[in-house]
């Protein structure tokens, strides 16, 4: 039913983005910036592409930091022109996308703060998807006092119910007669990359739940799967990462911070969770999520955590794995019809199509070998779909 | 008959010289008949030899374009240029005077281009330095002005005054104030903030002072300030005024507050403490805003100055020097790109080309003047040579009457090389079959009429960029579509659904009956206007309006065949022409060409007073098929028995023809292909002794040979492909027959809107007559011409020329139509700019 209505207030929408399937480069056209001897002639390759007026107006020696800027800035215009075509659900819907780029903005402020950046530079790396007028105030943290942060300003912007949510839930974790320096140590002692994935894990379920009573049938149909997926691919990473990891020194205290920082959504979740949870090693991770789809193939060519000294380049990482297994989900839910799904793929391909011109630009200014196997290391969105 | 099939091409090398490169092609771009061919599309853009100079034009454009912004930003004209021969002219006149290499003139350009652009960027920077200041001006004397306002003028009195400064406005408070005053010193902060960001503001403020503040905001009613970054659009700004406590030197209110203002980045102003100090601020910055703003006008001035030099229009070229400059750099850029089609050997340029045959002279007299013109310069050299690769490109001469029909068959797909061009046939058929769907002499007439008008006044209308401009190009099809559907309309006698009876008609009313006046008289033209009258006018109209469809369509169809014959002479394709050929058109005149032979026949005999015994040409079809050989009941001549052994004879005749169209030719293509294989196993061990003896391989060679092993088919896939062209023909030919009964279909619909409009706006008041019939015809014809016109001749015209085009594209073409050719792209500066001109439209 909701395929006959489907057009009625989203097609205009759709079909522009159906429209911008054109612009993704192609298998040949990657073969041809990997024959790109430098950075202007990347460069004047790329202006011959979809684009060419996001380029054209620097010089030819770009950094690299500048290229990744004016691709997002293309992105991100693109984006905003769809989401003032939409209208009603699709809004909120678009909008609950941006709120991923939000809060990478919003830690990666605070991270910058405190290393003491200056407030022009770290402004002008802020990813353009997820800007919102209110960034710009985080300026006003003091020290680790992320309360007072939450309070001032980040109260009334879009992912202050995130940042809330994780505040409490930190402050609620610590002992019952707690004291203000408790609190105080504790915001000190806390990651900036731990804010980010509890605030993504929260985001990803509050996502989740959106999509499950907002969207219509066929439009959950995909995207609730692919939610899943994504929230699987959080957990394998969290657990992943946090195998071996020396800040996590007791059993105790990992299994805590695990249970944190794992969404409570996905296939995984809960059937496998006390496995996972207490997995300490790469082939107990894999023992524990074998029960789901392809997982344990994934995990199969993942590099050993405790090795992660003799990590280099061309290390093959997790992250690489689920890249290449996430791009050939979102480019058949792209080729799907009548969903809300092909707006969430396409930002997300596009992502990647970003990472992988970025990452063949920087490995063309470090002037790498042709043979180099980190040449290889880019996922060509749809390039699943031809085999 | 050669202007059906296309122009003979040769195909040429050329060879030029590096250093002469740029007058040769120069003069090869005047000359309008070449096309290039790329050397290898394989090799992007980038990286071809003259890649730098493209690049080098594409960003000299780009800073014309923002020239070009900017004088729009101005609201200055530019005259653009109306003819574009005129500029090649200028062109060629300006390169001949200089004493330099003509190539050298892109670096003139260049060099005038990028100082001027430096200049006005300089320019344009200072402006927007003066914007600024100003700006900022604007912003200092509202913060005194309304700072006063919000604070009180008593704010400068010395003693009391912050207690004074709040009775002012929030009296309620003063017994608290006064209660504080003494032990607590107040600070004030003063400033101007954007005025969408004033909610956002003053929330901030009060959560992070905890409300410890008190604060004010009035919006700036000036509307000067503007943003230059962002196409001088007006700022709204708003004044502030914090009044927080705290005394002097720095403590965490204060702190928290300025950087607030920070992350708003909130200039800060100075706000001083007593009233003198305040009158002399005040008065310095009213001076130099009067100052500022002085400055910023003669700025502008000089700007405007400054791109007035981008307009002035030369009286050789009749344009903007700005659009002159740009018309170059586009030709400049096109010339370079059609010399990366070339290939770098050595010192000299290959490159190939496609001739029209007999313009060898034309290009080898070219070449000559250049090197008499440019003594020192090696010349190019011309050489003749078998074609490579592809088959040559499809290259038809247009004018203005067959460029609109070309362009109608281009659109399915260009014609083969040499193939007969449907265009050209198409000039005819199209307006006529628009016609039989749109004929009425009323609708027509208009029709006829917008095209005389749009032939006669082509000139006067161009110029005065009216609407119709864009009508233009189709105004020769437009005029004898009108032509047509006026002719037919005469034919079918209908005038806007009422018959026209000027010749008189042939019956008379003899006691309640219409009867003929005289046997053997007939209406002189078209139908006679009595059967308006009759009873079974729908039905008789519509049997002779499908007869005729079919007639035509019948007609139109064997003519595509025959030209499927006159192909495969022309290519002495003799399979074709006997496999298919021949039995296609005996099959198509056995079925259809003897149905319209019956419906011909039966028009010729006189059924007056035993209609009862006329056959229905229907019924004798189907009994054709299913009942072959029975004596014909009724019968259309003689007593049924010869008609009987007619139709059999045609019909073996057509089922004789299907497997002769179905069988011989995939054997004889299977055949070939082996034949050629062997050629090729053969070749191929040639070529490899000969690679060993000489051991450089050549490359091309091997992978022509492996082109043509790729052309490999079986016999399966040939035999399956002749099974789909005969049983496309044979479901083809009844489908499409069928198909041309939207002639019929169409003037029916016509004719019937045409009536319905007709009988609801005008017959009512026609036929009451008298004064309310007058006021009734008032509002009727009012209503009546919108809806002819929208209705009729918008949306009719609009549905008979799509249905027009089906019948060519689908029924016509389909029987001899290749259509897999490729155009001819001649290189030209004139194309070229031409399309950039029409841009500017």
């Amino acid at each position: 039913m909701d395929l006959c209505v489907f057009g009625v207030d989203d097609g205009y929408a759709e079909a522009i983005i159906r429209g911008l399937r054109a612009s993704f480069l192609s298998e040949a056209q990657y073969q041809q910036m990997k024959n790109c001897a430098s950075i202007p002639e990347l460069k004047s390759f790329l202006e011959e592409t979809d684009y060419q007026n996001c380029l054209q107006a620097d010089n030819p020696q770009i950094p690299t930091s500048i290229l990744r800027q004016r691709l997002k800035k293309k992105l991100a215009d693109e984006f905003e022109y769809i989401e003032a075509q939409s209208t009603g659900t699709l809004t909120k819907y678009l909008f609950h996308l941006r709120c991923r780029f939000m809060i990478d903005n919003v830690v990666n402020m605070i991270e910058g703060l405190k290393n003491k950046i200056d407030i022009e530079i770290l402004l002008s790396n802020i990813d353009p998807l997820g800007w919102f007028p209110e960034i710009k105030n985080i300026k006003v943290l003091e020290g680790d006092d992320y309360s007072s942060l939450y309070r001032d300003v980040l109260i009334d912007t879009p992912i202050g119910v995130y940042f809330m949510k994780f505040l409490e839930e930190s402050i609620e974790n610590l002992h019952e007669n707690r004291t203000l320096n408790d609190i105080q140590n504790l915001f000190r002692e806390m990651k900036p990359e731990y804010i980010r994935t509890s605030l993504k894990k929260m985001w990803l379920e509050d996502f989740y739940s959106f999509c499950e009573s907002e969207l219509m049938a066929t439009s959950q149909e995909v995207l609730l799967e692919l939610l899943k997926f994504e929230a699987d691919f959080k957990t394998i990473q969290v657990i992943y990462n946090s195998i071996g990891n020396r800040d996590l020194n007791t059993a105790a205290k990992i299994i805590t911070t695990r249970k944190q920082l794992c969404p409570t959504i996905g296939n995984l979740y809960p059937d496998c969770e006390k496995l996972y949870l207490q997995a300490m090693t790469l082939d107990t991770l894999r023992e524990a999520v074998k029960g789901c789809d392809n997982y344990r193939d994934l995990l199969k060519d993942a590099p050993d955590p405790l090795k992660r000294e003799e990590f280099n380049v061309q290390t093959k990482t997790l992250d690489d794995i689920m890249y290449d297994d996430e791009c050939r989900r979102y480019a058949l839910a792209f080729d799907g019809q009548g969903s809300y799904g092909v707006f969430y793929a396409y930002l997300k391909l596009k992502e990647q199509e970003i990472r992988n011109i970025i990452w063949l630009a920087e490995m063309i200014s470090r002037k790498l070998a042709k043979n180099h196997p980190g040449w290889k290391k880019i996922i060509i969105p749809f390039s699943h779909l031809g085999k | 008959m050669n202007f059906f099939r296309s122009k003979t091409m040769s195909f040429q090398k050329l060879i030029i010289p590096r250093e002469s490169a740029w007058d040769i092609m120069n003069i090869l771009a005047e000359q309008d008949c070449i096309h290039f061919v790329d050397f290898d599309p394989s090799v992007p853009m980038i990286n071809r030899l003259f890649s730098n100079h493209i690049k080098r034009c594409d960003d000299l454009l780009i800073k014309l374009s923002f020239i070009e912004h900017e004088i729009k930003k101005y609201q200055k004209t530019i005259t653009y240029s109306k003819d574009v021969n005129l500029i090649v002219q200028n062109f060629k006149l300006l390169i001949r005077d200089r004493s330099k290499a003509s190539q050298t003139y892109l670096d003139n350009v260049e060099i005038d281009i990028e100082k001027k652009h430096l200049q006005l960027i300089e320019q344009v920077n200072n402006l927007e330095y003066l914007y600024e200041k100003r700006n900022k001006l604007i912003e200092h004397k509202y913060v005194m002005i309304k700072g006063q306002a919000i604070l009180g003028k008593s704010f400068f009195q010395t003693a009391n005054y912050v207690a004074e400064g709040f009775m002012n406005i929030q009296g309620k408070q003063l017994d608290y104030i006064k209660l504080l005053q003494g032990s607590i010193k107040f600070n004030y902060l003063v400033s101007v903030i954007n005025k969408e960001d004033k909610i956002r503001f003053k929330r901030i403020i009060f959560r992070i002072t905890k409300g410890n503040v008190w604060m004010n905001i009035m919006d700036i009613d000036n509307y000067e300030i503007i943003d230059t970054t962002n196409n001088n659009l007006r700022l709204l700004k708003s004044v502030f005024v914090v009044v927080y406590p705290g005394g002097g030197g720095s403590n965490l209110i204060t702190n928290k507050l300025h950087k607030i203002c920070e992350s708003f980045q909130i200039t800060k102003y100075k706000f001083p403490e007593n009233n003198i100090k305040f009158q002399e601020i005040l008065k310095q910055v009213e001076t130099d805003l009067v100052e500022t703003k002085n400055l910023l006008q003669m700025t502008q001035s000089q700007m405007d100055a400054y791109l007035d030099d981008f307009l002035s229009v030369s009286h050789n070229s009749k344009c903007s020097e700005i659009e002159e400059l740009k018309l170059f750099l586009i030709r400049e850029k096109y010339l370079y790109t059609q010399l990366n089609y070339f290939q770098l050997q050595g010192s000299a340029l290959y490159g190939s080309m496609w001739l029209p045959e007999g313009m060898e002279i034309k290009i080898e007299k070219a070449l000559k003047e250049v090197q008499n013109k440019n003594e020192g310069l090696p010349a190019g050299y011309l050489q003749s040579s078998l074609p490579q690769g592809s088959s040559p490109p499809t290259y038809f001469e247009t004018n203005e009457i067959t460029w609109g029909f070309q362009e109608i068959v281009n659109t399915y797909g260009i014609p083969r090389y040499k193939e007969i061009n449907p265009g050209l046939l198409t000039v005819m058929t199209f307006p006529f079959l628009f016609g039989v769907m749109f004929a009425d002499i009323g609708h027509g007439l208009c029709l006829l009429l917008l095209g005389l008008y749009l032939c006669i006044y082509n000139q006067d209308i161009k110029n005065a960029n009216s609407v119709l401009k864009h009508t233009l190009i189709v105004r020769h099809m437009l005029l004898m579509m009108g032509f047509w559907a006026f002719y037919n309309g005469w034919i079918y006698n209908d005038f806007m659904s009422v018959p026209l009876n000027l010749f008189g008609s042939q019956n008379e009313i003899n006691q309640y009956k219409w009867v003929l006046k005289d046997e053997s008289c007939v209406y002189s033209f078209g139908i006679d206007p009595v059967w308006m009258c009759v009873t079974n006018e729908l039905t008789f109209i519509n049997s002779y309006k499908m007869k005729l469809a079919v007639i035509i369509g019948v007609i139109h169809m064997s003519f595509g065949i025959i030209l499927k014959g006159l192909n495969a002479i022309y290519f002495k394709n003799w399979l074709d022409f006997f496999f298919e050929f021949i039995p296609q058109l005996i099959f198509f005149i056995c079925s259809f060409g003897w149905m319209d032979f019956l419906i011909i026949y039966k028009w010729f005999i006189n059924w007056t007073g035993r209609t009862d015994e006329a056959p229905s040409v229907i019924t004798l079809m189907i009994n054709m098929i299913l009942a072959p050989g029975q004596q014909v009941i009724p019968p259309l001549w003689g007593d049924g028995i010869s008609e009987a052994s007619t139709q059999t004879a045609m019909l073996l005749i057509a089922l004789i023809c299907i497997p002769i169209i179905l069988i011989p030719k995939p054997l004889f293509l299977y055949h070939r292909v082996k034949k050629q294989e062997k050629e090729i196993q053969k070749n191929q061990t040639q070529k490899d002794l000969y690679r060993e003896l000489n051991q450089e391989s050549n490359l091309q060679e091997s992978i022509k040979i492996s082109k043509q092993e790729i052309h490999h088919e079986d016999f399966g896939d040939i035999f399956v492909h002749q099974v789909i062209e005969t049983i496309e023909f044979l479901l083809g030919s009844i489908s499409n027959t069928a198909s041309y009964l939207r002639l019929w279909a169409l003037s029916l619909a016509h004719g019937q809107l045409a009536e319905v409009f007709f009988q609801m706006c005008l017959n009512g008041g026609i036929s009451s007559g008298g004064f309310v019939g007058a006021i009734r015809l008032v509002f009727g014809y009012s209503v009546f011409s919108l809806i002819t016109f929208g209705v009729l001749m918008m949306m009719d015209v609009m549905e008979c020329f799509l249905h027009a085009l089906r019948l060519h594209w689908v029924e016509f073409q389909s029987k001899f139509f290749k259509a897999d050719g490729y155009a001819f792209q001649k290189c030209s500066y004139l194309k070229v700019m031409k399309e950039n001109v029409d841009l500017n439209e």
